[in-house]
């Protein structure tokens, strides 16, 4: 005799081959696994937490309630996952001197555009620039980059107020840029 | 408003007597870092492995376990 509807439906693990699910790894997976390769700065690391991520999304989707987009949804679960593996009193402490130092040496404007030679070179030279920021403006750059998000949805993805987001990314930025361009001009 | 400004990206032409030294090269420039970080997210593929392992892990997913599959 067939098992009810209902009970197949239970027990039936998620399957990718899903429409909806397919459609959610389709759509989202390269923006999860660009923020956790340049959060996590090894693309092995990076591998695990899409992995991851996702099947988390998976198991979790029927409780998807749709008060935000998929995609941050998705970053809210990536961004958790890296930040237990990275939280330690060093990352929590370090990274904040450093940016004070950034932003004392920063110049009041960074009109220059940020030039780049040898794009096979790109990777490397932005995961540096990253690496030298704090992890919350490494976040702030890296989702604001996302134009799928807003600055309600950045600002909820960090536990604060867009106005908040926007004064931080001003001074993100120009810890970036002076990075960045240390790292490429001779 | 998010803070936008126009990807620039030039190509630019050695001059002749360059060409003889050296190739054409191509300089980008990038007016925000969101733009140089959306350049590159754009050149960053996802490993196909990933999708491979996320459909191995789901045919393991273990089943509900009976005392929950029996209290619905």
């Amino acid at each position: 005799m067939d098992k009810p509807v209902e009970q197949t439906l239970a027990q039936a693990p998620p399957d990718l081959a899903s429409e909806e699910l397919s459609a959610l790894y389709q759509e989202n997976s390269r923006e999860i696994y660009y923020l956790t390769l340049r959060l996590l700065g090894d693309p092995q690391r990076a591998e695990d937490a899409t992995h991851d991520v996702f099947i988390r999304a998976f198991r979790k989707w029927n409780e998807f309630r749709g008060e935000s987009s998929p995609r941050a949804w998705l970053y809210r679960i990536a961004i958790n996952y890296c930040s237990n593996l990275r939280q330690s009193w060093h990352n929590r402490n370090v990274f904040a001197t450093e940016d004070e130092i950034l932003e004392k040496n920063a110049p009041a404007v960074t009109a220059s555009p940020l030039r780049v030679l040898e794009i096979k070179e790109l990777g490397g030279r932005i995961q540096k620039a990253l690496d030298g920021l704090s992890e919350e403006y490494r976040l702030l750059l890296l989702l604001v980059a996302d134009k799928e998000l807003s600055y309600e949805e950045v600002a909820s993805l960090t536990d604060q107020t867009p106005d908040a987001v926007r004064g931080k990314l001003h001074r993100a930025r120009k810890a970036f840029t002076l990075l960045f361009q240390k790292d490429t001009e001779p | 408003m998010k803070y936008e400004k126009k990807f620039l990206a030039r190509e630019e032409q050695a001059s002749e007597s360059q060409l003889q030294s050296e190739s054409q090269r191509t300089i980008h420039e990038f007016a925000t870092p969101e733009d140089v970080l959306r350049f590159d997210a754009k050149q960053t593929a996802v490993p196909d492995t990933v999708a491979k392992r996320l459909k191995r892990s789901l045919q393991r997913q273990p089943q509900r376990p009976w005392w929950k599959r029996w209290l619905g």
